[in-house]
């Protein structure tokens, strides 16, 4: 995937505590190394359309609402737990060590 | 979890088998099937008219107890995210050398005590279901298997991780805890509040109440006698790893102050009054965040009160949480509740509840003299 136009919005909220952790990545402003990985990510979790995607019977999981801006393409998916793909686990992940408290800005 | 089934969108079986299939396989005569589509067909979100079906039929989801009267079964999931894992305590075992494996089983205890004590209840499902737990829990961040920061309640039982030990230590430390954790399973028999925007937040309120009563009675009980332990609203506070900018999770008295400028936490974010209400997508609606307005109406309405919170306002929100609808707003849980005051409890008590809701911004009209 090359993508010139790259943005990626996360926010994690929900969970027993209800904290809320987002970020906002410009693939542009990430080094190089870092923009080719979250290039690869992107494609790798296969997020071709929007979707929401919320387990009716658990309660206290946590929610993973993922945007990703591609070109023209804005995708707007949203995941709890136990219905998060394993294949968007490692999007998740990379995504998660670069969000800080608070909502979205 | 994650054993439970393919889930929507990007797994294929619930989205290939037709919702009139799950149905049918919902009724199955054989348990694993029935169970498979049961969770199938909860996690077939596009499908609303099969979510409402899901609603009406949690019984497929219990595990009826031998006796019918108090059950624990608390098992070690070893890390990993396929409950329950390898069974470690059962009912009448005595406590082994792991204290996660004997929290979980003492506070299961204490929270099916204090429902089958102070109001009848015998077990989440009122038929005396297993109480099943998991402590232990790990999640998957795509490349192994870390503790699970995080407790929840999947439809059919707990489960406890041991937390990062940065913010959290493990999450069977606090009663309040595992008591909000089984409430969610008593709500999931009775009321079924939506989990989405305010019926999601009075989900939560319940299971923060319960929560906090099933602490608080658990600590008086314990307490000697001519002692009073001092009550708390904290929810949570035995899990956190102590800061300066942290001492709970939630403070359902002084909602917005459990946390404040916490580097690794923010500023807790719930609201005290309906005026400050989240209005935002995240947490499904603000479900645990909105339940602060409702959570302060609670604390000002047993604060007014004469007996200990558990009594009278225990016992009026539970009748509310018995019968309140699934898609009950704020106003809808203020008049219940104030109904019931009134009718079981007398006119003083029905106007301290509704000056509780007053006071977070949810008016309740006062009921007219007949003429």
């Amino acid at each position: 995937m090359t993508a010139a136009i790259l943005r990626v919005s996360y926010t994690e909220s929900g969970g027993f505590a209800g904290l809320v952790r987002s970020c906002r990545l410009e693939a542009a402003a990430l080094a190089a190394e870092e923009r080719a990985l979250l290039e690869q990510l992107v494609a790798a979790a296969g997020l071709t359309a929007s979707c929401e995607c919320l387990s009716e019977q658990s309660r206290d999981s946590r929610t993973y609402e993922i945007v990703i801006e591609w070109e023209t393409i804005q995708i707007h998916t949203v995941f709890d737990e136990p219905s998060l793909p394993a294949e968007v686990r490692p999007l998740v992940g990379f995504l998660r060590e670069r969000a800080r408290p608070g909502m979205p800005t | 979890m994650r054993d439970s089934g393919p889930s929507c969108g990007r797994q294929p079986l619930s989205c290939i088998i037709p919702p009139f299939l799950l149905e049918r396989m919902a009724e199955s005569g054989d348990a694993v099937a029935r169970r498979r589509a049961v969770v199938d067909l909860a996690q077939a979100t596009a499908v609303y008219a099969v979510r409402d079906l899901v609603r009406s039929m949690p019984t497929f989801l219990a595990t009826p107890s031998p006796g019918c009267c108090r059950d624990r079964l608390v098992y070690d999931a070893r890390g990993r995210d396929d409950l329950p894992g390898r069974l470690a305590r059962r009912e009448g075992d005595r406590p082994g050398k792991d204290p996660a494996v004997n929290e979980a089983y003492d506070y299961s205890g204490a929270t099916y005590d204090f429902f089958h004590t102070l109001f009848g209840r015998n077990s989440l499902d009122d038929a005396g279901m297993s109480l099943i737990s998991s402590v232990h829990a790990g999640e998957a961040d795509g490349e192994g298997y870390q503790p699970m920061n995080n407790a929840f309640w999947n439809g059919s039982q707990m489960a406890y991780g041991d937390g990062d030990g940065v913010v959290f230590e493990r999450f069977t430390r606090s009663l309040d805890v595992v008591a909000h954790e089984l409430t969610h399973g008593v709500q999931s028999f009775t009321s079924n509040l939506v989990y989405r925007g305010e019926s999601g937040a009075l989900n939560e309120h319940f299971a923060d109440v319960f929560g906090v009563l099933v602490r608080q009675w658990h600590q008086a009980a314990a307490a000697t006698k001519g002692e009073r332990p001092p009550r708390s609203w904290l929810v949570g506070a035995e899990l956190v790893v102590p800061a300066q900018t942290r001492r709970a999770v939630r403070d359902m008295q002084h909602p917005g102050t459990a946390y404040v400028d916490d580097p690794l936490l923010g500023t807790d974010p719930q609201p005290a009054h309906m005026k400050d209400r989240y209005r935002g997508s995240a947490d499904r609606g603000g479900v645990h965040i909105n339940s602060g307005i409702a959570n302060r109406a609670f604390v000002l309405a047993a604060e007014a009160l004469d007996d200990e919170p558990w009594e009278t306002a225990g016992r009026i929100w539970y009748d509310a949480m018995l019968e309140i609808p699934s898609r009950a707003g704020f106003e809808d849980a203020a008049r219940i509740t104030v109904r019931i005051a009134r009718d079981e409890h007398g006119a003083a008590v029905a106007k301290a509840v509704r000056a509780a809701w007053k006071a977070v911004g949810v008016t309740v009209p006062a009921a007219r003299k007949p003429r």
